[in-house]
């Protein structure tokens, strides 16, 4: 590939990052006597508190268990708020067979935030014909947000606050798309910037904090046969409809414009290659892959979901699972780039834990 | 999927569609209430306290970050931290922080908008409002999707008095984000502004719903509140108003305008010692001129005239110090001097200064005031209906123009000015108030 192309898809991953950015607007007094009025929020569901940032599937620390973590929230405390919205159900879809349809749906539900901040939320659990209907389902168990509960069927779960896991060289990737957009001359780098692996480098997630919810269940409850095989993602519904959804890290990121991120995030998995498969093999081919390894790349990667072998160590850039440390971000720059950039230079964090709940305490 | 946070601002794309959802019902709780054998003590916290304890805690994480690289997004999101530390705790210097912060980005990256976008709110909150619209302008000129540069240069014309062209702004704002509580809330004030108080407590209303629902917080969400509790007091339902406020606290309980706005509605509900106490938890968190002048005017009233002296006396050693602070409470200390006969010199030299940088409706006011002070009667009924030109219903604007008459002579006019003011809001003041009232009865 050459250099301007690289740019180029740099570029087009740019634009689509751009569309997902955030602006909050926590600031809001009166510096003295006029109105200095809140930011504008811009979350792009609409809803801070329905914003997804990322789904890990991995095996437990009890090896016959698997866990499920959900983390939403960006920059909790400063850009979103702390608390998981009322009106929303936080789901985490199962398929067993393959044919990306949910065959077990794991829904968390919150009460409204009390005066004292506190937040109740419920585990339910859907099953069959009732997962895709998130009807009938059996309560699983309750508790208050920050902390762990049991659930039955001997599993767990927790809600709240925790370190973000999530690592990347956001300035650098900025830094790169602002250069190419501002000079506007194929090839050139703005130098003025950030770029991977140059001297500044950083992971500017290293210090955020998310909201996560953690769920950790027997792994035989998550496959009904022999091969193990599973298909994961997540969604947020309100009261309007679905609102985010997520299987893959940064799918929808690299590979949907405008309002097509919209839909997909709207939609269920069982369209993406109806709806999605022609652009996926599109945008592919525009970053300099033939037709037949473009068509085979996005028949991999549609329908968004994490496939994962239950019981296996998951390893994400494999795309089997994705435990909190898999470089995913280095493994997307791979693929988008035709193997041009293979790393952002930036590796785990090391606050994560090897017990339950996996995610590294809060930073305070 | 994982949003590449840019975590700084509006100004940053967003895709119209993704409002197309309708608002959330406030009252939809599915889930139930468990009880649990793991709940930690003290995870729960009210949000306004947890937020303000994020924000120093990140001021100090990206201070170490920006001594061990060199990267713009740093220097950026460092900005908003300390723009955000300015706003919700009243620490002026913040801004200046800010201010170098995002120098340092834009010495980086001169073009990056969201860099200029930040500065411009920097600009604007500490009034140099020019430079705001400038860049506002400048930013959304270049992009269009820019819309935090558009609401920037929208709320800097307002300020400016450039009414059409924030009207324009906020228009264009509420066709591309329909929904967004921080642009219904412009549109709120633009129709107080304009006279039409019914329309903007609808709308007022409607921010503070949809800006919960989008998921603003502490005393980003308590803001609304307090603009609601405003829109009452004007038109003078002090118990509306203090219920508002209290709703702001209950959100953020360190809000020092919230606090101040709640002793401003006990003051008028006649509340004297609780208004003060208020008062005084607004002045210990930041002392601002316009809450010592009414926690004086309250211990004033009580007959606490060492008391209400004492912060006189620190009024006027805020506005003898030339600082940033007299600055930019430049209209607070005007009016104050107006109207405790302080110093009509100073005062015209202020509101003369504070209306160059800021020509709206309310310089126009204090510059009346100021002029009236100093027995320039016609120039002051001059400045006075530029005031009024949008037909804005706010008692203190009437009040101004009803003694602004009676010095001229105009006793019928006095008579329909003083008595709408009353009318509006009969406790607008803890003092002026009362003295509307008794030149009123002695009108000839």
């Amino acid at each position: 590939m050459r250099p301007s192309r690289v740019l180029a898809t740099i570029t087009a991953l740019g634009i689509a990052a751009a569309v997902l950015a955030i602006g909050q607007a926590p600031g809001a007094g009166r510096a003295s006597d006029h109105l200095d009025g809140p930011m504008l929020l811009t979350s792009p569901s609409g809803n801070m508190r329905a914003d997804i940032n990322d789904l890990y599937v991995f095996r437990a620390a009890d090896p016959s268990k698997t866990v499920l973590a959900l983390t939403t929230h960006p920059a909790a405390g400063f850009v979103s708020p702390l608390d998981y919205a009322s009106d929303v159900s936080y789901v985490i879809d199962v398929d067993r067979n393959g044919d990306a349809v949910e065959d077990i749906a794991y829904v968390v539900r919150f009460s409204p935030t009390a005066a004292d901040g506190s937040q109740s939320y419920s585990v339910t659990r859907y099953t069959g014909a009732n997962a895709p209907s998130l009807a009938h389902g059996v309560e699983l168990g309750t508790g208050m947000r920050g902390s762990a509960t049991a659930l039955k069927g001997d599993g767990r779960a927790f809600a709240g606050l925790r370190s973000d896991p999530f690592f990347f060289d956001l300035g650098a990737f900025l830094g790169q798309v602002a250069g190419v957009q501002a000079n506007l001359i194929p090839g050139v780098l703005d130098t003025r910037g950030r770029t991977f692996c140059d001297p500044n480098r950083n992971d500017f997630f290293a210090v955020l904090n998310t909201n996560a919810i953690v769920l950790e269940v027997g792994s035989d409850i998550l496959s009904d046969d022999d091969s193990g095989a599973i298909g994961v993602w997540a969604r947020t519904i309100g009261p309007s409809g679905q609102i985010d959804r997520v299987g893959r890290p940064a799918i929808n990121t690299v590979f949907n414009h405008g309002a097509a991120k919209t839909q997909f995030n709207q939609e269920a998995p069982t369209q993406d290659r109806a709806n999605f498969g022609s652009s996926f093999r599109a945008t592919l081919q525009s970053f300099g892959y033939d037709a037949a390894t473009a068509s085979t790349i996005a028949n991999v990667l549609l329908p968004d979901v994490i496939t994962y072998q239950v019981g296996s160590v998951a390893n994400g850039e494999m795309l089997n699972g994705r435990a909190l440390a898999d470089d995913v971000i280095d493994a997307e720059l791979g693929i988008v780039t035709n193997g041009h950039l293979t790393t952002d230079c930036v590796g785990r964090h090391g606050d994560y834990s090897a017990t339950f709940p996996y995610l590294g305490a809060p930073h305070q | 999927m994982r949003r590449i946070v840019v975590l700084l601002l509006a100004s940053v794309v967003i895709a119209a569609a993704s409002y197309m959802l309708a608002p959330a019902s406030p009252d939809n709780a599915n889930a139930s209430r468990g009880e649990s054998a793991f709940v930690a003590a003290g995870v729960a916290e009210p949000i306004g306290q947890a937020e303000r304890g994020e924000i120093e805690r990140l001021i100090k994480a990206f201070e170490l970050r920006i001594r061990q690289h060199t990267d713009p997004l740093d220097y950026k999101f460092l900005g908003r931290l300390y723009l955000d530390r300015a706003r919700t705790t009243g620490d002026i210097a913040s801004y200046a922080s800010a201010d170098a912060a995002l120098q340092k980005a834009l010495a980086i990256v001169a073009t990056d908008p969201e860099a200029l976008v930040l500065l411009g709110s920097v600009r604007y909150a500490t009034h140099d409002f020019t430079t705001a619209r400038d860049l506002g302008r400048r930013v959304y000129a270049t992009d269009g999707a820019q819309l935090g540069a558009l609401l920037l240069a929208g709320d800097a014309a307002l300020e400016l008095g450039k009414y059409a062209e924030a009207a324009d702004a906020y228009a264009a704002l509420a066709r591309a984000l329909p929904g967004s509580g921080a642009v219904e809330a412009r549109q709120s004030r633009l129709a107080f502004l304009r006279g039409d108080d019914r329309t903007a407590e609808e709308l007022a209303a409607r921010a503070e719903f949809d800006a919960a629902s989008q998921g603003a917080f502490g005393a980003g969400l308590a803001w609304y509140a307090h603009l609601r509790a405003q829109l009452a007091f004007d038109r003078g339902d002090y118990v509306a108003s203090e219920s508002h406020e209290r709703r702001a606290l209950a959100i953020a309980p360190d809000y020092h305008v919230a606090l101040a706005g709640l002793g401003r509605a006990l003051a008028a509900e006649a509340r004297t010692a609780d208004a003060l106490a208020a008062y005084e938890r607004a002045i210990a968190i930041v002392p601002q001129p316009d809450y010592l002048a009414a926690a004086g005017d309250l211990a004033a009233r009580s007959g606490d005239s060492t008391r209400a002296e004492k912060a006189y006396a620190t009024i006027d050693a805020i506005a003898s110090l030339a600082s940033e602070q007299a600055r930019l409470y430049d209209r607070q200390l005007a009016l104050f001097d107006v109207d405790h006969g302080r110093s009509p010199d100073r005062a015209l030299q202020i509101a003369s200064a504070s209306l160059t940088a800021r020509p709206d409706v309310y310089g126009f006011d204090a510059y009346a005031w100021a002029l009236y002070a100093n027995g320039r009667y016609a120039e002051a009924r001059t400045a006075s209906d530029r005031a009024r030109v949008l037909g804005t219903l706010d008692a203190r604007l009437l009040y101004h123009a009803g003694m602004i008459s009676v010095a001229l002579g105009d006793a019928a006019r006095a008579r329909g000015e003083l008595t709408r003011a009353l009318a509006l809001s009969p406790s607008f003041d803890p003092l002026q108030a009362g003295r509307a009232r008794a030149t009123l009865v002695a009108l000839p």
